[in-house]
């Protein structure tokens, strides 16, 4: 595989080597046959490369370091809101998306051909992993033994205290789904904080912070209940460094664990689209 | 009789309609504080009025008067000017309309179309409008600068300043000095090379023109390595000040290109990241002074320069105040250029900093790196183009501060024509205090005009890009990117009043009479809201 050896000069990028190991575990390019549309003729390896520098320069900073989205969304979905073809991709990068913050560019066609193909790569990369539990087996340990309806919602059921885990698989690898349940404060999510606050009064309030400007503070309450509290009538306030999310660890087998995270990545729910 | 008595009207108006802003009305700006004349309300962009029918103790009647939408969804970054009771202003992407600012109801609209193929770094904004006697001027995100007819609307004349598909635009309210028009160009992103030109008001023809980045044979050139001066930026996107007396304009200077990678363009890069003071009427570059040498963090030195005359360590002197995006407070002699103080307002990492020059000194790790170098402050500066307020009765200088870092990363410089020339990004450019670990948070700071020391902050949770304004009854008004319009005290700092407009305040708040009854307007969101005392 004729990888460009600038980058495996610096593996210490970690969009470089995601790429580079990318490039090692598939046999790119006939891998990156793309749904519906094969009508890229600059999707070799090098070409992947030289799209991945153009994208760095250009793409990253809306879309972040490996395309998995930031202000931009996440490119490494396997159903991207605008179109997954070729073609779309390319009228997307070369012409823009009017009404939103995508930009036009002026990339010659080869050069859009190359981002084209990175991206594609990006895409390709993400389904690929396999998971060794029982989807069906880890849905039934969802709803029955480890309650985890009570706080999180799936396909329209469960609480609203924890992360919607509709699209979860799309967003989340399996290790990185393993680590949440067996150590959830590892990383918590800033969107998914709990507050604590006491009022003048001596109320205490809990729940999740869904907003807060200068003056005021917006609340998910423990029981579910929109709250709104004014700053000024706060005497404490705690952003907590802890998730609500109990550990999982002892509770699961660890083929119970396999199960349950083959069931979450199995969730890959499509975006509604206008 | 009555064909004569009109045609005798008419004919005594041809002759002796007076000029509807003549220079000599911007000249004397501050004489008429009813009027908002020139994008920073005078020549010495104070962003105060000696207006003091609104005060401390009825800040809390305010009562909104009237709300202008505007048709586009982009940002509403322009501060309007007025005119003897009529309102003119840019709303995005390029059109002007004219307004009754009693009532907000429109004159006329002047609307100009742009191609399709328009891109631009941070927006199809634009900050305003210059006028003179009954022309007004805009610069548009294609390239060209426009005069309108400020009665009509209807286009005088249109020229092109340069080509938009290079990643030229006009963005900034175009100055007026004399009886020229004074333009300069933004895509300081976009590997352009910058330059400030001034037209003929009456008629569009070019006079001069100034290269913000030195050519081959001219002073500076040799702080460019090898041909990068050729796509070193140096855009000038917000307008300058203006000194009569001493026949100076003064201009901040944007990045040098690429903003996050240095290494294809080492030197000091001039002259970008500096204030530069030229001769209006030729454009010759009488002195400069750069901020940030060799910059690699994006701190365009665009500011609106404050000039003021005042005792500085016991002399009197001609000064220039300038709260720069790197997150210094400078004091500058505006005659010579000569640095005076130095002092940091906002936390500041990249610099341990400044020597008896004023040049920073560059703390060891304090740059971009591929990995990614968390630094203050971020990548949208301590503080950036809206405008900052000085009190003469105070002597404080006021400023909208950001305390938040950017993680800058170090990529590849690859130039396509057109698109962006960075080397790299700086993830987050805006945070959010909801969706970001660590957003860092926004404050409005009151710095000893004399010193830079702070005197007073009003902390907020989000940050700010609203402008500053005091009035000479100690009201400061300003606002932030939560939405909120709010007046402070000038002297303490403490909050008076606030309002929710519910769209991000992104300009900077004008204050002028309407029938002899102060109003004050902000843009928040896409819409221009206007408020007065209630009757």
């Amino acid at each position: 595989l004729s990888l460009a050896t600038a980058f495996i000069s610096d593996l210490r990028c970690p969009l470089k080597l995601a790429i580079t190991l990318f490039l090692l575990t598939v046999s790119a390019p006939a891998h990156l046959a793309q749904e519906g549309s094969t009508t890229n003729k600059s999707n070799s390896s090098d070409d992947i490369v030289a799209g991945s520098r153009i994208f760095q320069s250009h793409c990253l900073g809306c879309h972040g370091r490996g395309g998995t989205g930031g202000r931009g969304p996440d490119l490494t979905r396997s159903e991207l809101r605008y179109g997954n073809s070729d073609q779309e991709l390319t009228g997307v990068i070369g012409e823009g998306i009017p009404g939103t913050e995508m930009p036009f560019f002026f990339f010659n066609g080869r050069q859009l051909q190359q981002i084209v193909a990175f991206v594609q790569s990006l895409r390709q990369s993400s389904p690929r992993i396999q998971v060794k539990g029982s989807a069906e087996n880890g849905r039934v340990l969802f709803r029955g033994k480890g309650g985890c309806l009570k706080c999180h919602q799936v396909n329209g059921e469960g609480g609203r205290l924890g992360p919607d885990l509709n699209q979860v698989g799309a967003r989340r690898s399996p290790d990185h789904l393993k680590t949440s349940l067996l150590e959830p404060n590892q990383y918590i999510s800033p969107v998914d904080r709990t507050v604590h606050v006491v009022t003048r009064g001596g109320k205490g309030l809990s729940g999740i912070r869904l907003n807060e400007d200068t003056y005021s503070l917006q609340i998910l309450g423990a029981d579910e209940n929109l709250v709104s509290v004014m700053k000024s009538d706060i005497t404490k306030y705690k952003l907590d460094d802890n998730s609500l999310m109990p550990s999982y660890k002892g509770v699961f087998s660890e083929k119970e664990l396999d199960d349950l995270v083959a069931f979450l990545y199995s969730l890959r729910q499509k975006e509604a689209r206008p | 009789m009555n064909f004569l008595f009109i045609f005798t009207l008419l004919l005594a108006g041809a002759v002796t309609l007076p000029a509807q802003v003549s220079y000599e009305r911007i000249l004397r700006a501050e004489k008429e504080p009813g009027n908002w004349l020139t994008y920073s309300g005078t020549y010495q962009g104070h962003h105060y009025t000696t207006l003091n029918q609104i005060k401390r103790d009825n800040v809390g009647d305010l009562q909104l008067k009237w709300v202008f939408q505007a048709r586009s969804l982009e940002k509403f970054q322009s501060t309007p000017l007025v005119v003897d009771g009529v309102m003119y202003l840019t709303h995005a992407t390029n059109d002007v309309a004219a307004l009754d600012a009693r009532t907000g109801r429109t004159y006329w609209t002047y609307h100009h179309k742009l191609p399709r193929d328009v891109s631009l770094c941070c927006g199809l904004v634009n900050r305003g409008l210059g006028m003179l006697d009954d022309m007004l001027f805009m610069g548009t995100v294609d390239g060209h600068l426009l005069a309108l007819d400020a009665k009509s609307g209807r286009l005088r004349w249109d020229v092109t300043v340069a080509d938009y598909h290079s990643g030229y635009a006009l963005t900034m309210a175009p100055l007026v000095v004399k009886d020229k028009v004074i333009v300069g160009t933004a895509g300081g992103e976009y590997g352009i090379r910058g330059f400030l030109e001034a037209y003929e008001a009456k008629s569009g023809k070019q006079v001069w023109r100034f290269h913000t980045v030195p050519g081959p044979g001219e002073p500076g050139n040799e702080t460019w390595a090898k041909d990068s001066w050729e796509k070193g930026s140096g855009s000038a996107w917000l307008t300058g000040s203006f000194d009569p007396e001493l026949n100076l304009l003064y201009w901040g200077i944007g990045n040098p290109g690429p903003d996050w990678n240095g290494s294809v363009r080492q030197g000091d890069n001039l002259y970008t990241d500096s204030v530069v003071a030229l001769d209006p009427d030729t454009g010759k570059l009488k002195w400069y002074f750069q901020f940030t040498p060799h910059d690699v963090w994006d701190f365009d030195a665009v500011q609106i320069p404050v000039l003021l005359d005042r005792t500085f360590q016991g002399k009197m002197r001609k000064l220039m105040l300038w709260g720069n995006r790197n997150g210094f407070y400078y004091v500058l002699d505006r005659t010579t250029g000569e640095y005076l103080l130095g002092k940091a307002f906002a936390k500041v990492t990249w610099a341990e900093g400044l020597d008896d020059k004023g040049r920073p000194i560059r703390r060891p790790g304090g740059e971009p790196t591929p990995e990614g170098n968390k630094i203050y402050p971020s990548v949208q500066g301590a503080t950036n183009w809206y405008a900052p307020s000085y009190h003469p009765g105070t002597g404080l200088f006021y400023l909208g501060v950001w305390e938040y870092a950017t993680v800058y990363h170090r990529g590849d410089p690859t130039y396509t024509r057109g698109n962006r020339y960075i080397g790299s990004f700086p993830v987050i450019p805006y945070p959010d205090i909801v969706t970001d670990e660590d957003p860092g948070y926004g404050a409005i700071r009151a710095l000893d005009a004399e010193t830079g020391v702070m005197k007073w902050e009003y902390k907020m949770t989000g940050l700010t890009e609203s402008g500053l304004i005091a009035t000479a009854s100690d009201v400061l008004f300003s606002g932030n990117m939560e939405g909120h319009f709010f007046a402070l005290d000038c002297r303490t700092g403490e909050l008076l009043w606030r309002v929710n407009l519910g769209g991000r305040v992104a300009n900077s708040p004008i204050t002028y009479l309407v029938d002899g009854e102060q109003q004050v307007s902000v843009a928040a969101g896409n819409s221009l809201y206007t408020f007065g005392l209630r009757q």
